[in-house]
Order: structure tokens, then sequence, then C-alpha cells
């Protein structure tokens, strides 16, 4: 079948043509891709443009008048079990001779070692091994913090590429995790490691000079189960002046599976609940606008080890920028639980 | 010796004294260092009756948690308690110069480490009452380029960690003037951007100086772990410290470096008068 066409010519007659049969293909792959690509728009609008209205008791200075703030929902809500185990910590104690022997095997420390047992965790012991210029310290329940060299910040630092410190970062965590595979380093659990994030994460400025990039963070979740240690249960690797290794920061976790727990509470609920678990934009005393919420995940809260929790109960880690009063806008992350048990946040 | 040979060497002492200390009064005026160890901590929950911080805004929750975590953990490690003062005993005038009608002398600039946690913006610190010297700028502890109630090293003090909103923003210009000329104050701790309010955050204070002590770590260092144990990762933790370069081959003095008193080296002695050494003030912040 011929397609009839018109065009208006400069003379005013019209003239009629016909199209062949390549436009006729393009014609009808451009409507085919419009039409789906308007289902899929549409489809995914429908979350886009969810919206919530969250109750800020310290922050609802003149936000509608109510203390409501609008929030968007800009990602999917995860899918949550009905029930989920929580993790119980494993604790275990390193003796001297432990701590120096996986200092030396697995992290190459040489020279004399010295083991200390600083009380710098006012919950639990960490175990300290030095050897004058470098630094590894061991958590009871299973975190780790390697300290190989040692940086003054300063102009001269060269920094590699982003790309190249994620090449640097991964080498050494392939290298950590095959050394550690037969110590008592690691978890007995089985846990995934998963690159997240590779940024700045340190800078440096005397003024009036501009400020610059000192120091590449490269960072990995750290999952159990597929289910990821939220708050302070990463992983990371900090490089910087030529690619040297600063800090392995490996707050990994020996946990085991417990009693499971319902999941109670949404994450529709834990959005609506959000401003009155904590203060989510902290100190700031802006009025907050609207907020605009990019990521909702379950998690196993996980705090910093040197609070010595015995437990990790599950919650949502909710990722959201709050646009403020002046216009400026941040990103915050805050953590509500899924269950009735409150988490220590 | 007669009466007026001894007046007259009586008067000479006297005299030699007071020219004396004119004298180390043009470098530090008061600069008292016998006791190094002296310690303040200031904390606010409660702005009810700041008029910048209406309902419900007008409470934090864990600020005076933070400062007095601070407090207790020092006095802990042998350090002399000074003031702890929260909520309505925290006063602006205790942080603001004397030429304002301030009394930092007596109080914030007579410690040698001070804490506060409170809100706060680039440019000040908040309170929940009003206790401004001359009402310039009231609830406030304020500094800006060209214009500060703060002026902070001439007494005792040689860091101050305030733990309040941006409180150390990028270049941070506006706390330039609280460092009294000529430098005396070593640096201050602060905050990019955050920090919480939380329970976990609220650890800030107390786990700096168990990192600084217990640790052996460098202010620096110590204040760094503190806010990235504790801190959302969201949040940038910074430092403003003093930095002197000396004609070679002495080694360049990093203040951000130094260690509390009694830890590892200790304290570096106050940056030298200017004249021959170049000094400078250095900025860090990191990713919590």
């Amino acid at each position: 079948m011929e397609w009839p066409s018109t065009k208006n010519i400069p003379n005013g007659n019209v003239e009629v043509v016909k199209i062949n049969r390549i436009s006729k293909i393009a014609l009808s792959f451009l409507l085919i891709t419009t039409a789906v690509g308007s289902l899929y728009f549409g489809f995914t609008q429908f979350w886009r443009q969810r919206a919530f209205k969250i109750l800020l008791p310290s922050l609802g200075r003149g936000t509608t008048g109510n203390g409501y703030v609008m929030a968007t929902l800009n990602c999917s809500l995860p899918e949550i079990p009905d029930k989920l185990p929580f993790l119980r910590v494993v604790r275990q104690d390193y003796t001297d001779a432990e701590a120096k022997s996986m200092a030396a095997d697995v992290f190459e420390m040489t020279g004399e070692l010295h083991v200390t047992r600083p009380v710098i965790s006012l919950n639990g012991t960490v175990v300290r091994v030095a050897n004058g210029t470098q630094t590894l310290e061991m958590y009871e329940d299973g975190a780790l913090r390697f300290m190989p060299n040692f940086q003054e910040a300063g102009y001269n630092i060269v920094l590699p590429e982003l790309s190249q410190a994620r090449g640097i970062a991964g080498q050494f965590i392939d290298r950590f995790l095959k050394k550690a595979e037969s110590s008592c380093l690691k978890p007995n659990c089985s846990l995934q490691i998963v690159l997240s994030e590779v940024d700045y994460a340190c800078w440096y400025a005397i003024e009036p000079s501009p400020t610059v990039p000192v120091e590449i963070r490269v960072s990995y979740r750290v999952l159990y189960n597929a289910i990821p240690l939220i708050f302070k249960g990463s992983f990371y690797v900090t490089i910087g002046d030529s690619g040297k290794i600063l800090e392995f920061r490996c707050y990994w976790r020996n946990v085991e599976p417990a009693d499971p727990l319902s999941i109670t509470v949404t994450p529709e609920q834990a959005i609506e609940n959000m401003g009155n678990n904590s203060d989510i934009v902290g100190r700031n005393p802006l009025q907050v606008r609207e907020i605009s919420i990019n990521s909702v995940q379950l998690g196993y809260f996980t705090p910093s080890p040197l609070l010595g929790t015995d437990k990790f109960l599950p919650a949502y880690e909710i990722m959201f920028v709050a646009t403020f009063e002046d216009g400026s806008q941040s990103t915050y992350e805050t953590y509500v639980s899924s269950t009735i048990a409150s988490i220590p946040y | 010796m007669n009466l007026e040979n001894c007046l007259l060497c009586l008067a000479l002492v006297a005299s030699i004294g007071v020219f004396q200390s004119g004298l180390t009064s043009v470098y530090a005026v008061g600069n008292d260092d016998s006791n190094a160890k002296e310690i303040g901590a200031w904390g606010i929950d409660n702005y009810s009756d700041n008029p910048s911080y209406p309902p419900p805004n007008n409470y934090l929750r864990y600020a005076t948690e933070e400062a007095q975590g601070f407090y207790d953990r020092m006095v802990e490690k042998g350090f002399t308690p000074r003031f702890g003062y929260y909520n309505y005993s925290a006063w602006e005038s205790d942080f603001e110069k004397q030429s304002v009608g301030g009394n930092d002398y007596i109080y914030a600039d007579s410690c040698d480490f001070v804490y506060f946690a409170g809100h706060g913006w680039t440019d000040h610190f908040a309170f929940g009452g009003n206790h401004d010297g001359d009402g310039a700028y009231p609830f406030k502890a304020y500094s800006t380029f060209g214009s500060a109630e703060v002026d902070w090293g001439d007494q005792d003090m040689e860091w101050i960690f305030i733990s309040a909103s941006h409180s150390l923003e990028e270049f941070p210009y506006e706390w330039d003037p609280a460092f009294h000329s000529p430098i005396t104050l070593h640096g201050i701790g602060g905050f990019h951007t955050g920090p919480g309010d939380t329970w976990e955050s609220s650890h800030t204070g107390s786990y700096f100086v168990l990192f600084a002590t217990e640790g052996g770590e460098s202010i620096y260092s110590a204040w760094r772990d503190a806010t990235i144990e504790w801190q959302e990762s969201g949040y940038c933790g910074a430092m403003y410290s003093v930095y002197v370069v000396y004609p070679p081959p002495q080694p360049t003095v990093h203040y951000r470096n130094e260690h509390l008193p009694g830890v590892a080296d200790g304290m570096y002695p106050d940056p030298p008068p200017p004249g021959g050494v170049a000094i400078y003030k250095e900025y860090t912040k990191w990713q919590c």
C-alpha cells in the first residue's frame, strides 16, 4: 500500500508525494519506539511522582504551617520479606601471637611488631599491632582497620585517576581476600563484597589557593545473604599520593543468623515516619522546603565496631536530597527500623 | 642600706616585673601555659528563646550530651575542668572578646581546649539565651572577615571544636579573625557539612578524647576518626589549623599533628611571633 503525503511548495500548489519503503520502515520504527517509550515513562512516572507527607517535628519551621514537608519518591521501593533473621555478632579475641601472625601473614607487616590493647572502645577490646610506620587494628566483632602509609596533606600530592584508583583498590582487596581466606580474620559467614563508589574523600587548601583533592576513597558494600550491612558496615580503601594505600577500613563482621523478626514497617511507612526517628538533616538550621528520595533499601543496621553491639537489626536506609529555604540542596541519609525493635541510631 | 635605697630597689624590681610582663603581653597577653590542660564545654539543646529557631525547630536532641561527653572524658583523662555550661548556662558572651562586652578572657579563652555543640552556621554558633555584650549580634558568637566578636588565643585557648552546622565551610574566611594576632590559637575543629543530631553522633566528643588519649592519635587524626566513626557518611568533617614554615633546615610545623598534653610528644610551642617565618592556616575537610 502506498501512503500519500503532502507538502507545501513555494508557489502554493500542493504536491502529492509518495513515501518510499525505507521511510515507511523508519516511520514505523519511530512510532513503535515512541509508544513503548511512552508506556515505560508512563509507568516509571507512576513512582516518580509519588509523594509523601513527612512530619518533621524539629524542622517544621514554616514548611507547610503544620510541620509537614513534601517528599517526592525518585526510586522504586524494595520488596520486603515477611520475616528476616537478625544477625548475632560472634566475638573472638586474639592472642598477641595471633595478632602478630595476622599482621605479618595477611598484611605483610615487617620489622618488630608491638601489640597493645588501647581502650579506644568503651564496650570491647581492640587489638593494635604496630611496627612504627604501619598499624593494624582488630576488633572483637571481626572488623579491621589497616593503615600502611601516612600522608601529610598538601599541594604536592599527585592522585591517580579515579579509574586507576579503582584498579589499585581492587588489586589490594583481591590480595587481602586471598590471604585472609586461610586466616581467622575471615568471617565464618558468607559475605559478598560489592563495589559501590569511587570518589574523592579528602581535600586540602591554604587560602587563597584553591581546594584540591588529596585522597580517593573506593567504597564497597558488604552483603549478608544479599542484604547490605548499612551505616558503618562498609568496606573502603583510601588512596593517596602516587596511588599509595593510606587506609583499609574493613568493617565487615563475624555474624550468624538468629531468630527471624517480623518486618512490621513497610518502606512507605518508613518514609512517612522518618522525620520522627531522628533529626534527619542534622543540625542544619535552615528550613526544609522539600525532600527528594533517591534510594530506599532494606539492610542490617551496623553501628561502628567501637559500640560493641551484639546484634544487627533489619532497618531501612533512606538516601534523600533536602532542598532548603535558600534554594541550597544537600544529600542526607537516615535510618528507620523495619521491625518493632529500635535500632541504636 | 638606708630606707631610700631600699625603696629604690623595690621600685626597680617592681618596674622590671611590670616592664617584663608588658613585653610578654605584646606577644600573648596573659597566655597562661602553667596549666595546659584546662578544658571547657558548652552545649545547647534548648533554643526556645532564640527567635531564629521558632517552634517546633527550637530543640536539638543530643548537643548537650555530645559536649558533656567531651567534658566527662577529658576530666577522666586528667584534664582540669573549668566550665561545663549547658543550655541557659551557656552564654555567647563566654566566647566574645572584651571590646564587644564579652568575657572570653574569663571563660572560653581561659581554657586550653574548648568544645561547643549546638546550632550554628558558617559565621557563628548560636545560643539559647541573649547575652550579647554590645547587642550587635544577639544569640550568636559571630565572626566574619572584618567584623568579629571573637578573638581567641590571647589568653589560653589552643584548640576549639565547633560541632555546629557548616561551622567550617570551605575557605572559612569567617573564622580568620577568631585567631588572635599574633597567632596563638593552634586550630579549630568543625564540620564542612553536618553534624548529625542523633544518638550515634552524640559520641563524637567523647570518642575524640578517647582517640587522642588512649589511642595516642594526633589532634587531627582523633577529630577525623571521631567524625568518621560517629557521623553519617554524607557529612564532611573539617579542620582549620596553623602551619608554620621556618627557614631551612628547620622542619615545617603543622599544628594539627600535635597531640594532647601528656600524649606522645605533646603540644608544640605556640607559633613564633611574625618575622623570619611564614605562618599560614591550612584547611582540610574529609568525608565522614
